[in-house]
């Protein structure tokens, strides 16, 4: 059920690269509950030993997916910062990226030799997406139990995210849902850019979003050096 | 109070007869000294932005106390939250009127420069201001805030304004300054009058809590924003004192010790409790 992804598929990321130094910064977002933290942890254990890496989190309320990151030990916890958005998760990311560009001021500061943030956001609706001020580019994840409509319905993290994770395909006969209706519409909705359908329990589904990331970082590298 | 001025002055000065005085701030800021109508209105505006709960920089993910206040049951209706708003205006906010004041002086005021006079000087008064306010600040969790939100403003103000003077500020301390400090040497950047300067330290630190009571109490937000506005006169007057004894310390040789000192236990509890809730939505 992995869609491959190619180098091709990199083509259609926007040509929104970093002027800043520092770490490519990655934008997670997406609805309450799709997997958000669940790929946070994957792409840690993915990177372990080959990227240095930090992640800032941003919560609804409190710092409960900075807190699940930690129990689960897939990044030493000083690498870990929660920002605490007010009730207001899109606020965070998009119109006043203040607190999260301190948090990723103060990750690297403490560790100069960063190559990735993970930035995730606070659980949100379908319009929510970082603003570029913030990331160099942006993950969208949705689930299959959220109903196979989601694609079709669009919105702004559907048609702009830079990578579509749809996840949990392994609860699709469950909740009755159309694989092949949610990636042909994914598809419609966002032209070349690329789709993943996966399930992130898996750790091929993680991978695959890892992936993405490397080629990123490569594509980065090469516009650095031209 | 200010604002009628600063409309007068608008109407009064044609763009080619401004004082020096108060824009020297012109040639500090590219972008509107190239305009020509860098005239007041480019003032009203910058206090406006400044003033606004949408200037991007981090204030709406605070609630001043208050979610530690509802939290204890303090505070339950609107009732209340007119005695928390009053409470604090006269605690909190005079201490930032008073320092966004004192920083606005400490900079230069309206013959602010780009590099500040004499380096040495400025980093050591903006040292000794921020320790003074330190000392006023009682909860360490309000003063954390308080230096997260100082920072945050600089950031922003520094891409809006381009000053190497808030680079500058933001360099010197590290961990953060006090908001008021920052709240003062943006607004001098901005061009505003000392008079703005202290209306806006005063005036966010009633419209922080008020806003933030719609999400934590789901009052009418016409009958909050009525009770901010029924407070406008003890603004007004809480904002004019924060000026006159921001003068007065000035005239004794810069001695920011003299400054008002205003306590307010409950709202230093309410502070450290917040600190320990498990669930909160407000990072203050």
């Amino acid at each position: 059920m992995h869609h491959e992804l190619t180098a091709d598929g990199m083509d259609a990321t926007p040509g929104i690269w970093p002027s800043r130094q520092g770490p490519l910064r990655v934008g997670i977002g997406g609805p309450v509950g799709s997997g958000k933290t669940a790929l946070v942890a994957s792409l840690c254990r993915e990177f372990a030993g080959e990227l240095e890496m930090a992640v800032v989190t941003n919560d609804i309320y409190t710092t409960e997916d900075a807190d699940f990151l930690k129990r689960a030990g897939v990044l030493d916890q000083d690498r870990i910062i929660p920002v605490e958005t007010g009730g207001c998760p899109h606020t965070a990311i998009r119109d006043d990226i203040a607190a999260n560009l301190g948090a990723i001021e103060i990750l690297e500061s403490r560790f100069p030799d960063l190559n990735l943030v993970l930035v995730e956001s606070g659980g949100d609706n379908l319009t929510a997406t970082f603003s570029y001020g913030l990331v160099d580019v942006q993950i969208f994840v949705l689930d299959v139990s959220g109903g196979d409509k989601v694609p079709r319905k669009g919105g702004p993290g559907v048609t702009m995210s830079d990578l579509l994770v749809i996840n949990k395909v392994d609860l699709a006969e469950m909740v009755g849902a159309d694989l092949h209706v949610m990636q042909t519409d994914a598809e419609a909705k966002r032209g070349s850019r690329p789709t993943v359908m996966c399930s992130l329990r898996d750790p091929a589904g993680g991978r695959i979003a890892a992936d993405w990331i490397r080629m990123t970082l490569v594509k980065l590298r090469d516009i650095e050096r031209a | 109070m200010n604002r009628l001025e600063c409309a007068d002055r608008a109407i009064a000065w044609p763009s080619d007869e401004v004082p020096d005085g108060i824009f020297a701030g012109e040639g500090r800021h590219g972008a509107v000294a190239d305009r020509d109508e860098a005239c007041p209105t480019s003032v009203c505006s910058a206090a406006l932005l400044m003033a606004d709960g949408r200037f991007p920089a981090g204030g709406y993910a605070h609630s001043g106390g208050l979610e530690g206040a509802v939290d204890e049951g303090a505070l339950k209706d609107l009732a209340s939250l007119r005695a928390f708003l009053e409470g604090r205006l006269w605690t909190a906010g005079l201490s930032g009127g008073c320092f966004s004041a004192a920083s606005w002086i400490v900079v230069g005021g309206n013959s602010i420069s780009v590099s500040g006079n004499g380096v040495e000087d400025l980093d050591d008064s903006w040292h000794r201001l921020d320790r003074e306010m330190d000392v006023r600040v009682v909860s360490p969790a309000q003063r954390r805030t308080s230096r997260s939100l100082g920072r945050q403003l600089l950031r922003t103000s520094a891409t809006v304004w381009s000053s190497p003077l808030l680079s500058r500020l933001s360099a010197t301390f590290g961990e953060g300054v006090h908001y008021p400090v920052a709240v003062g040497t943006c607004a001098a950047v901005a061009g505003l009058s000392v008079e703005e300067t202290a209306l806006i330290g005063v005036y966010g630190s009633v419209v922080m809590p008020a806003f933030a009571s719609l999400k934590l109490l789901a009052l009418d937000p016409a009958e909050v924003t009525a009770s901010v506005v029924a407070l406008g006169t003890q603004i007004d007057q809480v904002a004019s004192t924060a000026v006159d004894a921001a003068r007065s310390a000035e005239a004794a040789l810069h001695n920011w010790a003299r400054l008002p000192a205003p306590a307010s236990p409950l709202l230093d509890y309410y502070s450290e409790a917040h600190a320990e809730m498990e669930v909160r939505l407000f990072a203050s």
